[in-house]
């Protein structure tokens, strides 16, 4: 019983601590954006699997389909539950992470391109 | 110890009740910030405006208050604030995926607090007053372009009170100017953008269709 709540505080900390908004099919570490694509090979493959693009645009002769997500915890969440709790208080900024995942298609649909970038900062 | 994990779960519920975590509008408020990798990506244009108000800016109005536009991705609909601040700051940049955007909303914003004592108690309360400057029987459009950084005007946001005594009952209303007022930057001030983004700005300002 003991060990069932200990796993349920732990639950509610982990839940507690963060927030992502987008497109989540796209993975949101380097690693499973690099398996997300695996087997991909045209427009419609990339469609089913992630859905309706954020942004779609054109570089250099080429059809790019943008897809991100973002997540952000308040900076001291690794101190919850007491402490950082009393640290919500004072602090003033959150730390965000945005991944996007750019695929490029030629005139036929065919993948010929991809390419993820993470980048982050705070805010407050 | 049973005492002891009680403690523990009634605090970990108390600290879970009111997560320090920020709201999905505030993470892609967030992804306004410039960064150069995705900038260059081909995806992203950089926005710069400024905005000012003719209320007066003596007394109550002179800390904490705000000019802000609030305005949408028209293709993936997601919500931005451009905001600047009185004596802080009269310009404000964005990041934004290339594309239209339509202006939702200008606004004044202030917020002040004030004090209450309640027998041994003192509670202090924060406001925030919105004084909205956008009727919506306009539209009002810009663009955002890849690897560009677009000066989209400035935004002055007038108050009725302010307007000169004998103007008709429709000017009455709170309403707005969007001019083009690059011609007053100063070098510093270009120098220091250019050597952010990496390129020069360009003007286009927003255009407000009926």
């Amino acid at each position: 019983m003991k060990k069932f709540l200990l796993c349920l505080s732990v639950l509610f900390l982990i839940s507690a601590c963060s927030t992502t908004t987008g497109n989540l099919e796209i993975g949101t570490s380097e690693s499973k954006m690099q398996d997300s694509i695996v087997g991909l090979g045209t427009k419609r493959d990339v469609r089913d699997k992630f859905g309706v693009p954020n942004l779609i645009f054109e570089k250099d002769g080429l059809e790019y389909y943008e897809y991100k997500n973002v997540s952000g915890h308040g900076r001291y969440n690794w101190l919850l539950p007491i402490v950082g709790r009393l640290m919500y208080y004072f602090q003033d900024t959150y730390v965000y992470r945005e991944n996007n995942l750019f695929i490029g298609f030629d005139k036929s649909g065919n993948i010929v391109d991809w390419k993820t970038i993470h980048t982050g900062g705070t805010f407050g | 110890m049973r005492k002891f994990l009680s403690l523990f779960l009634c605090l970990l519920v108390v600290a879970c009740a009111i997560p320090a975590t920020p709201e999905d509008g505030d993470l892609i408020n967030a992804t306004k910030q410039f960064r150069r990798e995705l900038f260059e990506s081909g995806a992203r244009g950089e926005v710069i405006l400024s905005m000012s108000d003719n209320v007066s800016g003596g007394g109550f109005f002179s800390t904490k208050y705000d000019n802000v536009m609030r305005f949408r991705n028209i293709g993936s609909g997601e919500v931005f604030n451009m905001t600047t601040r009185r004596g802080k700051n009269v310009f404000d940049m964005a990041m934004l995926s290339v594309g239209t955007y339509e202006i939702e909303n200008l606004s004044l914003e202030y917020t002040y607090t004030t004090t209450e004592q309640i027998g041994n108690q003192r509670i202090i309360r924060t406001h925030l007053v919105t004084d909205d400057n956008f009727q919506n029987d306009k539209k009002i459009r810009f663009t955002v372009k890849p690897g560009e950084v677009v000066y989209i005007g400035h935004f002055y946001l007038i108050k009725p009170e302010n307007v000169a005594v004998g103007a008709s009952s429709e000017t009455q209303k709170n309403n707005f100017k969007i001019v083009d007022d690059s011609s007053t930057f100063t070098e510093v001030q270009k120098f220091l953008w250019e050597e952010k983004f990496g390129v020069p700005f360009v003007v286009r300002l927003a255009k407000v269709q009926k």
